[in-house]
């Protein structure tokens, strides 16, 4: 493989934004997630009759004029809220919006955004369906404009005037990771500056009824790891970073949260919705996330794993982390911190990578909660109920999808 | 700074659309510039806006797809599955090759998992979760397009969707590109597929198509002996917050998208020898293209020729940009005067511009590969 480079340039973090259950703006969710709380409830914002199994991670009390005074923002789609809410949050927290508008720093000429989404607009597409568009009584121009999976970023871009790039990677569950690589990838060339990075979902029939009849639905918590794991708990919610070069970030004398390493990207190639029993393709995107960031496997300290809390899946993580780390698997803290949020499709890669991000700052690994028997299978260091405090200076962030879709991002404390 | 540093060519052109089966009838039709808009079509179009549809005839999946994969793929999964195969066997890549080559995999769709959706959520709301199809859920999913055609195909590259409105099909083309250029893989398939769907509808008519290109390194192509149909010499991209309202926008993004690219193939825009057209339907886009190509060209002394597939193919959704990329490919190897209003003999540069009616402006150049 080819291994030319466009530039040396250095990407890095500035700016953070976070709707979950367990709290919107990154204040709240990490106070939240270190000290192990559980963000699980009954579902109550979406129709789901019949359902058996209805623990999930929804954001309760969600209320977009809370962050704004705009009123176009609560015509929007729910995932569209809560990714405009993410995006600025993050813009915020870099310094780049101040009293309702862009700040100097930022020229929308130059700013690009990249999403990442499971479902879209799912929401919005099920009362279609509900109501039955055959009765509406005249036809509507701009369906598409609502349903469409574009919808995700362009919202976000139309509501800050931003008209450097805008593109939505609707690569589910590997959606956040995909987008922020993008977005790396993009400012390398220099033809943008500034990226909104990240992923958005929210709770629908399909997520909750389709891993119910798959067999994958939790009947109560999520317990990645565990030796009793029955499945996932769904979730939602949005996480998005802002990503510049280092000379921007440097210039504007921005706090930086994390340099973006590098990136591995991979597919199964096996199944559908099961991953590949030897873990081959979440190996390779590890491993190629190792390559490309120049550094050696032990120089990682914490892995932000996927750990669903399927059966399967996390077996399948941990066999490819040993297979990529060897030996050195067994130092690694691995969290899975879905067992508090539910698994929010591709807002949890980027809600993850926010948490790496965190992690790196603060000196504090997030735990995998629930956890209380040791799985032969699973038998790495998993950070079992309690929050540790160690110094983080290398984090990676796996995510992995149905239809065989890896993804593994790399970030580092800034040498 | 340039988006694409290194030659990256076009070897493998896969398409199926209501021009029909395959790269060759594709450009036969394309030449004759017939309309294939068939009328009061039985696809749901009661239950819709659309009067008219050109719709992909005499698909027979079971020449390339088994009979698990017919039983249970969605159109629009089946379409890039077959598009997949005729684009690497064109490029010459078949099954022994493939697994010598890292390959990426990138299709633009605009709801290429609404049917599955569709499908599914009427089952559950009837009552009947515990027995719908469990192969709807993935299929709902936009990445299964991607997906399948890697499990299809056994590549283990990266595989994801592209959504960028009707540009989608020509911004899984970018991302392929930045790929490339970062030396992450060895080839890409990109392009866009998308069927229609009775639930998105919209009074202009409306066509469903599929069409995958293989890019790779020029170098490597020749290592192989591949034929490069030509090269991606350069992309722009710009988006036009709120532009239905704010038409000034609209113009200068598009303006910027195709400055970009031009800048980015090297080449100043009196170079450009024939222009693809967006000519996507919606009035104000439409404007909104015209005003920008005659800023762009303005100052040139003989304007480009204009030219659309779209005149015959309607809106063909996400797969609109792939398919006019791969008309313009065919255009520069064979640069016929068979196409309308051309005014050259030889086609060296080709613009080919993808806005969409939300606000993307992706614009590509494609280049003759020289001797």
């Amino acid at each position: 493989m080819r291994s030319t480079r466009q530039t040396q340039e250095r990407v890095v973090v500035t700016g953070l934004g976070v709707v979950s259950c367990l709290g919107i703006g990154t204040g709240e969710f990490w106070k939240n997630l270190i000290a192990g709380k559980s963000g699980i409830g009954e579902v109550s914002t979406i129709r789901a009759d019949n359902l058996r199994f209805r623990n999930v991670g929804e954001v309760r009390d969600f209320d977009a004029a809370k962050l704004t005074s705009r009123p176009e923002a609560l015509t929007l789609g729910r995932t569209s809220q809560f990714a405009v809410a993410a995006a600025l949050l993050a813009l915020k927290d870099a310094g780049l919006h101040m009293d309702g508008e862009l700040t100097g720093y930022a020229n929308p000429d130059q700013v690009g955004v990249v999403m990442g989404t499971t479902t879209g607009e799912q929401q919005v597409v099920e009362r279609m369906i509900e109501k039955r568009l055959c009765i509406l009584e005249e036809p509507d121009q701009n369906i598409s404009a609502r349903i469409a999976n574009s919808v995700i970023s362009t919202n976000i871009s139309d509501f800050f005037g931003l008209s450097g790039y805008s593109v939505v990677l609707p690569a589910a569950c590997s959606g956040g990771n995909y987008a922020i690589a993008h977005a790396y990838d993009l400012l390398r060339t220099g033809r943008i500056s500034i990226a909104l990075a990240g992923g958005a979902d929210c709770l629908s029939r399909h997520f909750l009824f389709g891993f119910a009849r798959l067999g994958a639905l939790a009947p109560d918590r999520c317990r990645p790891f565990d030796k009793n794991r029955k499945g996932i708990i769904p979730g939602e919610g949005a996480g998005v970073l802002v990503l510049e070069t280092l000379k921007s970030a440097e210039a504007r004398k921005a706090q930086i949260y994390s340099e973006v390493l590098g990136y591995g990207l991979s597919s199964d190639a096996h199944h559908p919705v099961a991953p590949d029993p030897e873990g081959r393709g979440a190996a390779r995107a590890m491993e190629e996330a190792i390559a490309h960031s120049h550094i050696a496997p032990e120089s990682v300290q914490y892995i932000s794993a996927h750990g669903t809390g399927t059966v399967i899946s996390d077996s399948v993580e941990t066999l490819a982390i040993k297979k990529v780390f060897g030996d050195y698997a067994y130092q690694l803290a691995v969290s899975s911190i879905k067992s508090m949020l539910g698994h929010a499709a591709s807002a949890a890669s980027a809600i993850e990578a926010i948490a790496c991000n965190l992690a790196i700052q603060d000196g504090v690994i997030p735990p995998t909660i629930n956890y209380e028997e040791q799985d032969p299978s699973c038998d790495l260091d998993y950070v079992s109920n309690t929050a540790r405090h160690t110094e983080v200076k290398v984090a990676m962030n796996n995510s992995y999808a149905f239809l065989g879709s890896n993804a593994s991002v790399l970030f580092g404390r800034v040498r | 700074m340039k988006l694409i540093m290194n030659k990256i060519v076009i070897t493998g052109i896969g398409t199926i659309s209501p021009h029909g089966f395959g790269k060759d009838i594709f450009w036969e039709s394309v030449q004759r510039g017939t309309s294939l808009l068939s009328q009061g079509l039985n696809f749901g179009v009661e239950r819709s806006g659309a009067e008219n549809a050109a719709l992909i005839q005499d698909f027979d999946e079971r020449l390339f797809l088994d009979s698990k994969a017919v039983k249970y793929l969605q159109r629009s999964e089946k379409l890039a599955i077959v598009a997949s195969k005729l684009a690497l066997s064109d490029a010459g890549l078949d099954s022994t090759r493939l697994q010598d080559l890292s390959i990426g995999i990138a299709i633009g769709s605009i709801a290429s998992n609404l049917r599955a959706v569709a499908a599914f959520d009427h089952q559950v709301l009837c009552g009947e979760a515990n027995y719908v199809d469990p192969s709807l859920v993935p299929s709902g999913i936009m990445n299964s397009l991607s997906g399948n055609v890697s499990i299809n195909n056994k590549i283990r590259g990266f595989h994801v969707p592209i959504a960028a409105g009707e540009a989608s099909g020509i911004q899984a083309i970018q991302f392929a590109l930045t790929q490339l250029e970062a030396g992450r893989v060895d080839a890409v398939l990109a392009g866009g597929v998308d069927e229609i769907y009775d639930e998105l509808y919209e009074v202009s008519a409306l066509a469903e198509g599929a069409a995958l290109l293989v890019l790779e390194p020029l170098e490597q192509a020749a290592e192989r002996n591949a034929r490069p149909y030509a090269e991606c010499a350069g992309f722009g991209f710009s988006y036009a917050p709120g532009c239905h309202a704010n038409r000034e926008q609209g113009v200068r993004s598009a303006i910027r998208a195709m400055q970009q690219s031009c800048r980015d193939a090297e080449i100043d825009p009196a170079e450009i020898d024939l222009v693809f057209v967006s000519a996507n339907g919606s009035s104000i886009v439409d404007a909104i293209e015209i005003e920008a190509l005659k800023s762009f060209f303005g100052n040139c002394p003989v304007a480009p020729p204009l030219t659309c597939i779209r005149t015959e193919l309607a809106k063909s959704l996400g797969a609109s940009g792939a398919l006019q990329v791969a008309a313009a490919a065919l255009t520069i190897e064979n640069s016929t005067r068979a196409f309308k209003a051309l005014a050259k003999t030889e086609i060296n540069h080709v613009l080919i511009n993808s806005f969409s009616s939300d606000g993307h402006m992706s614009c590509l150049v494609l280049r003759r590969v020289g001797p």
